[in-house]
């Protein structure tokens, strides 16, 4: 009987009530979405890291196909985007392929990433196409790829081209993924940080929307109480009313996590070069985007 | 008071909240079906008394007795039952559902002692025209009038054939023309069914409805009168 006449009281009161379950609705909603977020968010970076290995690929990373390829990384820039450009040449009939491609393009053919591709039907050709000589064949897909947006292209040469080239690596092996991160520190304090700035806020303002209607609150409960509720009568219709607005709030909060995911992978630039420095400067300094050091985790070190 | 066992008792009830002693010592009895007014200026412990012998608050000593058995012991379960269907209360702001309309409100004892939606809710049409709220039914408590919400009240009070009604300053948010209205039916009706009212009030022309009087003053009866 409780669940029933909880719920019908809950959503009885008119525009005060439904104002009051829809405010605590919300704050659940937020509570859940952000919390799914901060849950996510490791998860995702390690998959980018993931994603990242094969732009780490040097001479010394480990051997993955029988034969060898010329390797050359170079990233520039356009329109305030980096554009990532791989020059290879296989050295044999089975070189190692990067991820997210069939096989190694040949001389004078091109892979790029659907950005990329986009990117370069809509500006001139003498503005970014010209950078990548050659055919294109096909696209990279999204296990080569750190986000969607990432412009990224590879260029095939011949061995002879790339022998000549200063800084071309012989390479035997794609970078594969590393060690995967260590969560269970991150996970505590992560707790911790999600309880004090995430879900505390979240939690004072679904008090603060209950004390709304606290004194109205109270006078139905006390007449319920004299009409003959037992406590837990009284429990069970306290608890309908606040479970109906927390299970609303976070069925919204989960289709929100939901709708907005594609947004934020579609636009996050993690593992992607976020500074605003010039080509030309990053090289010259030979520090990474990705930790800002002289690392050898990102191909833009200078060709030494 | 008659001869006859008292239907309910209470006696020497303590009760203080914090330093403050609101009853010192009270004792009291109704006989079943009898109509009595305690009165008293504010503060004298009168509601204090009536939440103790309705098993709303527990004294801090004495003891109160329903045919002859403590109530004032009972666990929680116990004494919503008896509040669900022995007794049947009428407080000064009616003390309705603000969310559920009349009709729930006053099947609503019946409601919380498990009976079906449905067969609550028409016994709760049937006392509605008794009490001249013929047509009220689905109005929210917002919705009526002093006099209707008390006499919404008064509904909800007796639909579970109680033996007992408590009344709290029941005409106190009513001006004269409807106190005297809810009274009558108060009263009348109570009559009908047999059924005693304890109420408490500082008015005597609401006390003067009631078989016998008591007044207090400072948590202790100082004039029982019998109503000739």
């Amino acid at each position: 009987m409780s669940v029933p006449l909880g719920i019908r009281i809950a959503f009885a009161g008119g525009r005060e009530s439904v104002a009051r379950m829809a405010l605590m609705a919300v704050g659940a909603a937020v509570g859940v979405a952000l919390l799914l977020f901060t849950l996510t968010a490791m998860p995702v970076l390690q998959r980018h890291i993931d994603r990242l290995a094969w732009h780490r690929t040097t001479e010394a990373s480990r051997p993955t196909a029988p034969d060898p390829a010329l390797w050359l990384a170079v990233t520039d820039r356009y329109a305030g985007r980096d554009v990532i450009r791989v020059h290879v040449a296989a050295l044999g009939p089975r070189p190692p392929v990067p991820p997210g491609v069939a096989r190694l393009p040949g001389p004078g053919e091109v892979v790029v990433s659907p950005a990329l591709g986009e990117l370069m039907r809509t500006v001139p050709d003498d503005q970014l196409r010209n950078r990548f000589p050659g055919q294109v064949i096909g696209t990279i897909g999204p296990d080569g790829l750190i986000a969607p947006a990432e412009l990224v292209g590879i260029v095939g040469r011949t061995p002879r081209e790339l022998h000549a080239t200063h800084g071309a690596l012989e390479i035997r092996g794609i970078e594969q993924p590393g060690k995967r991160i260590s969560l269970a520190g991150f996970y505590r304090v992560l707790i911790s940080l999600v309880a004090v700035l995430i879900v505390g806020p979240v939690v004072v303002f679904v008090a603060m929307v209950t004390r709304v209607g606290a004194a109205r609150r109270e006078q139905r409960f006390t007449a319920i109480r004299l009409a003959g509720a037992t406590r837990l009568q009284t429990a069970a219709l306290a608890a309908t009313e606040t479970a109906a607005a927390v299970i609303a709030g976070t069925l919204l909060g989960w289709l929100g996590f939901l709708a907005a995911r594609t947004v934020v992978a579609t636009t996050s630039r993690w593992g992607m070069a976020s500074r605003s420095s010039s080509k030309t400067s990053r090289r010259r300094s030979g520090r990474c985007c990705w930790c800002w050091s002289r690392c050898r985790c990102w191909p833009w070190r200078p060709p030494s | 008071m008659s001869g006859a066992t008292p239907l309910l008792t209470g006696r020497g009830l303590h009760k203080s909240f914090g330093p403050t002693p609101a009853l010192r010592g009270m004792d009291l009895s109704v006989d079943a079906g009898e109509v009595l007014a305690v009165m008293g200026p504010s503060g004298s412990g009168k509601s204090t008394l009536l939440h103790c012998l309705a098993g709303i608050l527990a004294p801090d000593s004495g003891e109160v007795t329903l045919d002859g058995r403590r109530v004032d012991q009972l666990p929680d379960r116990e004494r919503s039952r008896l509040r669900r269907t022995e007794f049947g209360f009428v407080f000064q702001f009616g003390q309705l559902v603000p969310e559920l309309p009349m009709l729930e409100n006053v099947a609503l004892p019946l409601l919380l002692g498990g009976k079906g939606r449905r067969a609550a809710v028409a016994a709760a049409e049937e006392w509605l025209p008794r009490l001249g709220l013929d047509g009220l039914g689905h109005r929210l408590p917002g919705e009526l009038a002093g006099g209707q919400g008390q006499r919404a009240a008064i509904a909800r009070a007796l639909i579970a054939g109680p033996r007992l009604v408590f009344a709290d300053e029941p005409t106190g948010s009513l001006d004269s023309v409807a106190a005297d209205e809810v009274m009558e039916l108060l009263v009348t009706t109570a009559k009908d069914e047999r059924i005693g009212i304890v109420v408490v009030t500082h008015e005597p022309r609401v006390a003067a409805y009631a078989d016998r009087r008591v007044t207090m003053r400072d948590g202790r009866v100082v004039q029982p009168a019998a109503v000739p």
